[in-house]
């Protein structure tokens, strides 16, 4: 399966060069140099996982996270930061976070983090999915 | 202890600890790239194990991508090593030009996140004083900070070190923002702290939108 990813940061080497070596590994990559746009690609698609930086210009990773989650709460959201504290990381994972890492991360466990939440996506989707047809069934009572 | 120095000794602390964790951050970052393109290199190198051609325009890119963050990097720890120092000697006779550049130099990734530029000027001539360099650096950022919360995105900021009337100043220009006048820096309790201990006086420029610290010659 391949994974469709949007890559935040607004390191532009950073993002160019993540972005390469995990289409190398088979995924499907959009980048975005700001949350504004970021925010907007997710608008317009859906993506398996979002990794997003958490220090950016004007809308930081945590604010940008919760405007994600207020919107789907299904998102997908690994914060992948250099400006790494517990504090961030608990606040992260209150406000929803998939998962927390820190830069320099190894791609290896990055794309299995994204692998695992694409899965649980996928769960969350079949069950919606499942959700709706049990509803179609009992307001139909056929 | 005096409640003045409790403040003094609060603030200069969070300022250490804020620039220290921002250049750090910074760090991280160009680290964050040199270990994509070295991991790149290693996929390019596997590619080429199984029979993939390695374009040598592609190593070039990545070697200077390597090599600009390098530069970066030793950008970064040069001048966290100058800050770390300038503790060494509480006090001393400083160019306010180059303690406009480190504080400019400090500042420049917060005031990104604010939309903010900072841009120094030259000052017309060498100005030199005696002070306390780090809590000078200290009062210069509190200005910076108060001023960037209440700014405008996508603003700049100038900062120049100037003599006026025999006194020597240091002025921030260019600030933005409709709360300007209500919520100026002048009111900021750690700015009067530092203030006090640096025998500093400050002023606003209500009309020119401009703060002016005049120091003690």
């Amino acid at each position: 399966m391949t994974e469709k990813v949007l890559l935040v940061d607004d390191e532009e080497q950073f993002l160019e060069t993540l972005a390469e070596r995990m289409r190398a590994r088979g995924m499907e990559v959009t980048t975005a140099t700001s949350a504004t746009e970021a925010l907007k690609k997710v608008a317009q698609e859906s993506y398996d996982a979002v990794i997003l930086d958490l220090l950016m210009p004007q809308i930081d990773g945590i604010e940008t996270l919760g405007i994600l989650k207020k919107k789907n709460p299904d998102i997908q959201v690994i914060l992948l930061t250099g400006h790494a504290s517990v504090e961030k990381g608990v606040e992260a994972m209150k406000l929803g976070a998939t998962d927390f890492l820190e830069k320099p991360a190894s791609v290896e466990v990055l794309t299995e983090k994204i692998k695992k939440a694409s899965a649980k996506r996928m769960v969350l989707v079949e069950k919606h999915t499942e959700e709706k047809i049990k509803e179609i069934l009992r307001e139909k009572a056929w | 202890m005096n409640p003045m120095c409790d403040v003094v000794c609060e603030t200069g602390l969070q300022y250490f600890g804020k620039m220290t964790a921002t250049l750090s951050h910074e760090l991280k970052n160009a680290v964050a790239i040199i270990n994509e393109n070295a991991g790149l290199l290693e996929d390019y190198n596997v590619m080429a194990q199984q029979g993939t051609p390695i374009d040598p325009e592609r190593l070039d890119v990545l070697a200077k991508r390597m090599g600009e963050q390098v530069t970066r990097a030793d950008r970064l720890l040069k001048g966290l090593n100058r800050f770390s120092h300038c503790v060494d000697a509480l006090e001393g006779e400083v160019d306010l030009q180059d303690i406009i550049e480190m504080v400019a130099f400090l500042s420049h990734r917060p005031a990104c996140t604010k939309g903010v530029t900072i841009r120094v000027q030259e000052a017309s001539q060498t100005l030199k004083v005696r002070t306390t360099p780090f809590f000078l650096k200290n009062l210069l950022w509190l200005c910076l900070e108060s001023a960037m919360e209440r700014m405008e995105e996508k603003h700049d900021v100038n900062i120049r070190a100037q003599k006026a009337n025999r006194q020597i100043q240091i002025v921030f220009s260019g600030f933005s923002g409709k709360d300007f006048e209500k919520e100026a820096v002048t009111t900021n309790p750690r700015v009067e702290a530092l203030l006090d201990l640096l025998g500093a006086e400050i002023a606003l420029e209500r009309n020119e939108r401009k703060v002016i610290i005049t120091l003690p010659t």
